[in-house]
């Protein structure tokens, strides 16, 4: 192993435990995925049943050919295929949904996470956030009741108001960062990984520097100094730290892959760097990306609804699940009057449990021995 | 061995050059400067400008860098606006408590953590194991600051175990027992919720490498030879597993002093955390910077450190 | 070069040996030994190829035999343009391919088959997809225009016109490699580089890849640099052998030439080492085999220079040249 390489797998060591693990448990299942697909054998269905029906007469010397020759290739025939071997002879993301569905803390928590977001999100367009964040003196910290459902805050403000409108800020949010994170760090770690060398070398130290940053201060410190800011630049302002786990996962595969002949027969047949980099290796990247994006979609829910929570997030009208957990900070609030900040916690961590459960069985899907399907 | 530190050397001080002009742009970013606290009505505009000429304000941008990167090496880190106080003296108060709080949450880390993983790896899959699994996938899924919320709550108001805020109890003469022991005290709840929550990554790693070990065929071999179970573990498989935990260490100092800065909030504890949310919000923002330096100059020694016994006890990394 | 990179060999790269105007191809292939201390600069080279100098009739097929790690392959690759080139100059219808900026660019002429059917086809895309690359890349065809297009290669490849839209995980390894020759000769080329292109199949398959390349070959007039280790599946394809041990050709010649006359002892062993089938035989062959190795046990350094390379081709006849060292 080169020099290059020590440092890069060292500093791959470091990080987190966590990250690390990651990083070595899913290259390692994207492998055996590769292995178990790669047999010598073909996979569709019995030979000796495909050669009974079979009117493709084999020329001399065709003794390897016991794949089924299906004349009617239209699209009929070949639907009827896929659903017969759908585990094996599929791209990965139909194995991901199949192992989401068999796995049913999974399932249900794939449900109760659509629930809670169409409900939320369905909600918010008949709510008016005006009215909810309107301050009201006659109904300051009042416990639920009939008129508040979750009671009210120190403004005399309705929670479950606020809770609705504050999960779909917090999901909202973390969406946006995690499709800004994880699209830059794969675009980022696909073409270090894939043109190695001196520019490998030049991204990856780029992205040691950003590791050291105190990502947390630093934005703090952007969101002050920004005059005004909306969904969008807040959550520029966070991805801008966070793509760098993508991005060394998505070149560490990204080197496996490029070893691989495909990618220079590509080559050889007069496809350019950019055609080959998006369409014929980030396919074979795009299981594991899900699950790195969905798991780091949990992560980002966590870190946003953190920032609120120092008061660094949005605005008091324009409340995150961070926001209402903030109203904690004051003693009172803590110890006498747990309405205004229990159900966000239990939000929260509702939001993070769903999220991972469900990327850690897309997680299982990529490993064929952990399937469950 | 030695080439690659001298390496992970060079590559640190790059790092920390491009640090410093980072954080030389954010803090010409933010408003105010030297002088803004100064600014008195009865002061006429011209003797500002003859300030500012004095103190350097007016000059290009690299040199007002390569000014500030001088100070900084005589110890001058500039001026605190809110405190009145040179930045330095500001932070050294708090410095001490953050350093006793990232202490107690690492060495309770390791205390608890390391137990729970080598049990949860050597019995994996037995009811115990499935307990700590089980806490870990809590544990991840819960972000730090609901947790120090929840035992603030629990064990500081509730029940009225510890007390809830400050780093040590108000009156008590500094040097006395009594005062070395309300520090303790005060550092109880904070250091828990830390740790608590940080420990499960290393019972993770633990755990899962302690399982792959296991079925080594060095271990299988030892097995033969009729080594006494309670041996391979000890002598075989724990060293083998614990050893990178140990190499993670600067890397785990790092994570829990960014971490600290909810911990420091909720628990109203003047560390450097605090400070640095109070600074924010008060908008002092030298003070601010600094600690952004140090911090950022802290995770870079903290990879080094990490990479360094990395390369130590991995032989892979140091082959040539 | 992805092949060798791990190689720890360490040698100060030193100017190639000699010259071979005649030849028109000449490649040599850096491997840098990465050793700097801040950004890795590359300090000195191990040469994967040294001193190769290959000519290629049209129309006919070179064998280019040698042991694992002899360079073979990455001579190959290196007249694809996957390998840089140190030096020397690689010439395709006069056409010099390696000049440095703008190369000409013949990839439409040059092909290449790959040793692994299993990597050489990514795994994500239909056979339609994968034959049609290289036309798409070259001509501009619509997708009604490409479907025949390709129909027409799979049956030239003896595949079923049903395998257009399945993926390469629902073939055996020997339809694999047709897929892989169906997308090289798509673009009508006029050079394949073969490398390796039965090793990674089963024995029984092996013979019938090995007939079809060679139908193929004769069908389309291509002219054919055919990789192996394996002297005996070259005997059978190819008009000229080159032989390559350490990066360097050890014998160079018509395959009657190295087969009838071998004159060097890595060359006699190899010949040795085929297999025969003819029972009648085994004790000849035995004793044979056993003579040459003893030969070669006691001669075999003799053959080589002091870094344990080949010395330089010597011509022995018109078409045979060997690399034998300069007595006196």
């Amino acid at each position: 192993m080169s020099n290059r390489n020590d440092y890069n797998q060292n500093s791959d060591a470091g990080r987190t435990e966590e990250t690390r693990n990651e990083e070595t448990r899913l290259r390692q299942q994207e492998l055996d995925r590769r292995n178990t697909e790669s047999d010598d054998m073909p996979r569709d269905g019995d030979p000796f049943e495909a050669r009974s029906n079979d009117d493709h007469t084999y020329e001399k010397g065709d003794m390897d050919m016991s794949v089924k020759a299906d004349i009617q290739h239209g699209a009929a025939g070949h639907g009827a295929l896929d659903s017969k071997n759908l585990p094996r002879s599929t791209p990965g993301w139909r194995i991901i949904i199949q192992e989401v569905i068999a796995d049913k803390l999974a399932l249900f928590s794939l449900i109760l996470f659509t629930i809670i977001t169409a409900y939320v999100f369905g909600l918010t367009m008949f709510l008016d956030r005006q009215e909810i964040v309107m301050v009201d003196l006659f109904a300051i910290n009042q416990p639920p009741d009939e008129t508040f459902r979750l009671g009210t805050d120190y403004g005399g403000r309705d929670i479950f108001g606020q809770l609705i409108i504050g999960t779909r800020n917090s999901l909202a949010i973390g969406i946006l960062v995690t499709l800004m994170s994880v699209g830059f760090g794969i675009v980022y770690g696909v073409v270090s990984g894939y043109f190695g060398g001196q520019i490998d070398n030049i991204m990856m130290r780029i992205v040691d520097f950003f590791m050291v940053l105190p990502f947390l201060m630093i934005v703090i410190v952007f969101v002050t100094i920004t005059p005004s800011y909306d969904i969008f630049t807040f959550s520029f302002m966070m991805a801008a730290f966070l793509w760098t786990g993508t991005a060394r996962l998505v070149r560490s595969l990204a080197i496996q892959e490029r070893e691989l002949d495909y990618i220079n027969a590509s080559k050889t047949l007069g496809s350019s760097h950019g055609k080959i980099v998006f369409t014929q290796l980030m396919p074979n990247l795009v299981g594991i990306i899900i699950v790195n994006g969905t798991l780091s979609l949990a992560a980002n829910i966590g870190i946003e609804s953190g920032l609120s929570f120092i008061g660094f997030g949005f605005p008091e009208d324009y409340p995150s699940l961070g926001t209402l957990m903030a109203y904690a900070t004051n003693s009172q609030t803590l110890q006498h009057r747990p309405w205004i900040w229990v159900p966000a916690a239990i939000m929260i961590l509702v939001l993070m449990l769903c999220v991972r459960n469900i990327g850690e069985a897309m997680r299982r899907a990529g490993d064929a021995r952990q399937r469950q399907a | 061995m030695l080439k690659f530190t001298i390496r992970r050397l060079l590559i640190t001080f790059p790092q920390l050059v491009v640090l410093s002009v980072l954080v030389f742009i954010m803090g010409s970013l933010m408003p105010g400067d030297a002088l803004s606290g100064l600014i008195d009505p009865n002061i006429p505009a011209e003797a500002i400008q003859a300030r500012r000429e004095a103190l350097g304000l007016n000059n290009p941008w690299y040199i007002q860098y390569r000014d500030w990167v001088f100070a900084m090496f005589q110890g001058d880190f500039g001026t605190s606006i809110f405190h009145q106080r040179p930045v330095m003296d500001v932070i050294g108060d708090r410095l001490m408590n953050t350093v006793w709080l990232s202490l107690f949450s690492t060495v309770l880390i390791y205390l608890l953590g390391l137990p729970l993983g080598l049990v949860s790896g050597r019995y994996n899959d037995s009811l115990l194991d499935n307990a700590i699994t089980g806490y870990t996938y809590l544990g991840f899924a819960t972000p730090q600051f609901i947790f120090g919320l929840v035992i603030l709550w629990v064990f500081g108001y509730n029940l009225g175990w510890f007390p809830t805020g400050g780093s040590v109890a108000p009156g008590v003469a500094p040097g006395s027992l009594d005062y070395v022991l309300s520090k303790i005290n005060h550092l109880v709840l904070p250091s828990f919720a830390i740790a608590l929550i940080g420990l499960v990554g290393t019972v993770q790693y633990l755990r899962s490498g302690i399982i792959e070990t296991k079925q080594k065929d060095f271990i299988i071999l030892a097995r033969a030879k009729g080594v006494k179970e309670s041996a391979v573990y000890n002598r075989h498989v724990f060293r083998n597993s614990i050893l990178p935990i140990a190499a993670f260490f600067g890397y785990e100092v790092v994570a829990l002093l960014g971490g600290s800065i909810f911990i420091e909030m909720i628990y109203s504890y003047p560390g450097m955390g605090r400070l640095f949310l109070d600074s924010i919000s008060t908008r002092d923002f030298s003070v601010a910077n600094v600690l952004i330096l140090l911090y950022g100059f802290m995770a870079i020694v903290g990879a080094l450190l990490s990479d360094i016994i990395l390369s130590i006890v991995d032989p892979r990394i140091r082959i040539k | 070069m992805w092949a060798l990179r791990n190689t720890r060999l360490k040698q100060v790269s030193k100017e190639a040996a000699h010259d071979e105007p005649i030849g028109n191809q000449r490649s040599e292939s850096p491997l840098p030994d990465q050793g700097g201390l801040f950004f890795n600069t590359v300090k000195d080279h191990v040469k994967a190829v040294d001193g190769v100098s290959i000519s290629i009739p049209e129309g006919t097929t070179y064998g280019l035999v040698g042991e694992s790690g002899s360079g073979k392959t990455t001579t190959g690759k290196a007249v694809m343009g996957l390998n840089p080139v140190t030096s020397g100059e690689i010439y395709f219808d006069g056409n010099k391919l390696n000049t440095k900026g703008k190369s000409v660019d013949v990839r439409d002429d040059i092909q290449m088959i790959f040793q692994d059917p299993y990597s050489s086809l990514n795994p994500r895309k239909r056979v339609f997809d994968i034959v049609a690359e290289p036309i798409k890349n070259y001509h501009k065809r619509s997708r009604s225009e490409l479907v025949p297009e390709v129909l027409r290669l799979l049956e030239k490849v003896g595949l079923p016109p049903g395998s257009l839209y399945k993926y390469p995980h629902e073939f055996s390894g020997g339809q694999r490699q047709r897929i892989g020759v169906a997308r090289a000769i798509a673009l009508n080329p006029k050079l394949i580089i073969a490398d390796e292109p039965v090793s990674a199949l089963d024995v029984s398959v092996q013979a019938q890849v090995l007939n079809f390349m060679q139908d193929i070959q004769q069908d389309l007039n291509l002219t054919m640099m055919f990789i192996a280790h394996d002297l005996g599946v070259v005997r059978h394809m190819c008009k000229h052998i080159g032989i390559m041990y350490q990066g360097r050709l050890v014998e160079e010649g018509r395959a009657e030439d190295i087969f009838s006359n071998p004159q060097h002892i890595y060359t006699k062993r190899l010949i040795a080492a085929i297999p025969d089938t003819d029972v009648d035989e085994i004790e000849s062959n035995l004793a044979m085999r056993r003579k040459v190795k003893e030969e070669y046990d006691q001669n075999f350094v003799d053959h080589l220079d002091e870094e344990g390379k080949a010395f330089p081709l010597q011509p022995v006849s018109e078409t045979h040249r060997v690399a034998l060292p300069v007595k006196g």
